[in-house]
C-alpha cells in the first residue's frame, strides 16, 4: 500500500474547516486534543460562529429545544433537550414532563442549594438561568452553555431586585 | 451554482472533452460532466475565448494534480448526480431522497482512507457538490472516533507541551465518553 498518510498532510485548512463544521460539539471538544492547530481552529471565534449558523440550518440534525422539567424519579429539576422530530416525551404525568431514560440529560454543572433553576432567556445557544431565591441575597444569575457543559455565575446586579428575579431578568444579544 | 450544465441528455450527440491525469491516463467525458468541475470549466472557457480568433477548439485538458483513480470515481459520481437531477427536475425533495440513497450506496464501496484522495481531487477540480458530500462523509466517519484515530486519519501528530493535552482531557472528560473503538 502506498503511503496514503502523506496525502492527508496536504488537505487545505479550508477543507478541514468544512469537515469540522459538520461535527457535533461533543466531537469538536474532544478533537481540540488532536493538535495545537486544531485546538486554535476549533476554539476561534469565526469557527464557532460558522458552526453555530450551520447547526441551526442543518436539516439532517435539527437543533434541540431545551425544556426545564421536574423529574419525579430523581426528585430534581432537570433540563432535557428535545429534538423537533419528537418534541415531547411520550408520557405526561401530573402536569410534569417525565423523562424517558433514552433521552440525553443535560445537567447544569453548577448546583444551587435549592436546585430550582429557571430559564430566564437564551441567545445563540447560551442560557441565562436564575435560581429561585429564598431571600434577596440568594439571587444568582448563571450563564450556561449546555453544548460544552460550562456555566459561570454572573455578578449580582447592583440595581434593586425583587424576590422574583426570574420575572425581571432576560437575555438578549446586541451585536455592536 | 451555474445552471449551464443542467439537463444533460444522454441521447443527444453532446460534445466530448478529454481530461488527462497526472499519471497520463486519458478520460473522455461529456461536456455536461466536465463542466461540473469548475477548474475544468474555467480552463475550457479561457482557452475557447483565446481560440475564437484562431478558429481552433480545445478538447484536451491536462489535470496535473489529479490521479486517474479518484478522477474515475468523481466522473461516476458526477454522471449519477446529473442523472438524478435530470430525472427529478421538478421535484427537489425527490431529488434529495434519490441523491441521499445513491450517496449511502456509494459510501459502501469507499474506504475511509480513499475519501482523503477524493477530497483532494474534488477540491482541486472545484466540484462543490462532491466536496460537500465527501466532507460530510468524513465528518460522519470520524464523529465518534478517538483523538488517536483522527490523528492517524489526517496524518497529524500531537504538538502539545507535556501536560497540556492531559489537562484538556481531564477538564472535558465527558467528551471522551462513549467513543468507538479504533
Amino acid at each position: 500500500m502506498p503511503e496514503k498518510e502523506t496525502m492527508s498532510d496536504h488537505i487545505p485548512q479550508e477543507v478541514i474547516v468544512k469537515i469540522l463544521s459538520q461535527l457535533p460539539v461533543k466531537s469538536l471538544i474532544r478533537f481540540r486534543c488532536v493538535s495545537r492547530t486544531w485546538f486554535s481552529l476549533i476554539s476561534c471565534h469565526d469557527f464557532i460562529t460558522l458552526h453555530h449558523s450551520r447547526a441551526l440550518s442543518n436539516t439532517r440534525n435539527p437543533p434541540y429545544l431545551l425544556f426545564r422539567h421536574y423529574d419525579q424519579k430523581i426528585g430534581k429539576y432537570c433540563f432535557t433537550p428535545l429534538s423537533s422530530d419528537n418534541p415531547f416525551p411520550p408520557t405526561l404525568k401530573e402536569g410534569y414532563f417525565t423523562c424517558p431514560s433514552d433521552f440525553i440529560e443535560t445537567h447544569c454543572p453548577h448546583k444551587s442549594f435549592i436546585k430550582r433553576f429557571f430559564i430566564a432567556g437564551s441567545s445563540n445557544g447560551v442560557c441565562l438561568l436564575n435560581d429561585s431565591p429564598v431571600t434577596e441575597d440568594d439571587i444568582a444569575p448563571l450563564l450556561w452553555n449546555p453544548s460544552i457543559h460550562k456555566a459561570i455565575f454572573l455578578p449580582i446586579p447592583e440595581f434593586p431586585c425583587s424576590y422574583m428575579p426570574m420575572q425581571y431578568y432576560g437575555l438578549a444579544m446586541i451585536p455592536l | 451554482m451555474s445552471n449551464q450544465s443542467e439537463s444533460p441528455n444522454p441521447t443527444s450527440s453532446s460534445n466530448k472533452i478529454t481530461l488527462k491525469t497526472s499519471d497520463n491516463e486519458v478520460f473522455e467525458v461529456e461536456e455536461a460532466v466536465a463542466m461540473k468541475f469548475c477548474t475544468v470549466k474555467q480552463y475550457f472557457d479561457d482557452e475557447n475565448n483565446n481560440n475564437v480568433t484562431s478558429g481552433t477548439s480545445t478538447t484536451l485538458i491536462p489535470l496535473p494534480n489529479v490521479e486517474s483513480h479518484p478522477l474515475a470515481i468523481l466522473i461516476t459520481y458526477c454522471k449519477k448526480h446529473l442523472e438524478i437531477k435530470a430525472n427529478n427536475a421538478d421535484n427537489k425533495k425527490e431529488m434529495e431522497i434519490d441523491m441521499e440513497h445513491y450517496e449511502r450506496e456509494f459510501l459502501k464501496n469507499v474506504m475511509p482512507q480513499e475519501l482523503t484522495e477524493l477530497i483532494l481531487a474534488a477540491n482541486y477540480l472545484n466540484f462543490k457538490e462532491a466536496l460537500d458530500f465527501f466532507c460530510r462523509a468524513v465528518a460522519s466517519a470520524i464523529q465518534n472516533k478517538s483523538v488517536e484515530y483522527v490523528r492517524k486519519f489526517f496524518g497529524l501528530e500531537s504538538d502539545f507541551k507535556p501536560g497540556e493535552e492531559e489537562k484538556l482531557r481531564e477538564e472535558f472528560a465527558w467528551s471522551f465518553e462513549g467513543v468507538d473503538e479504533d
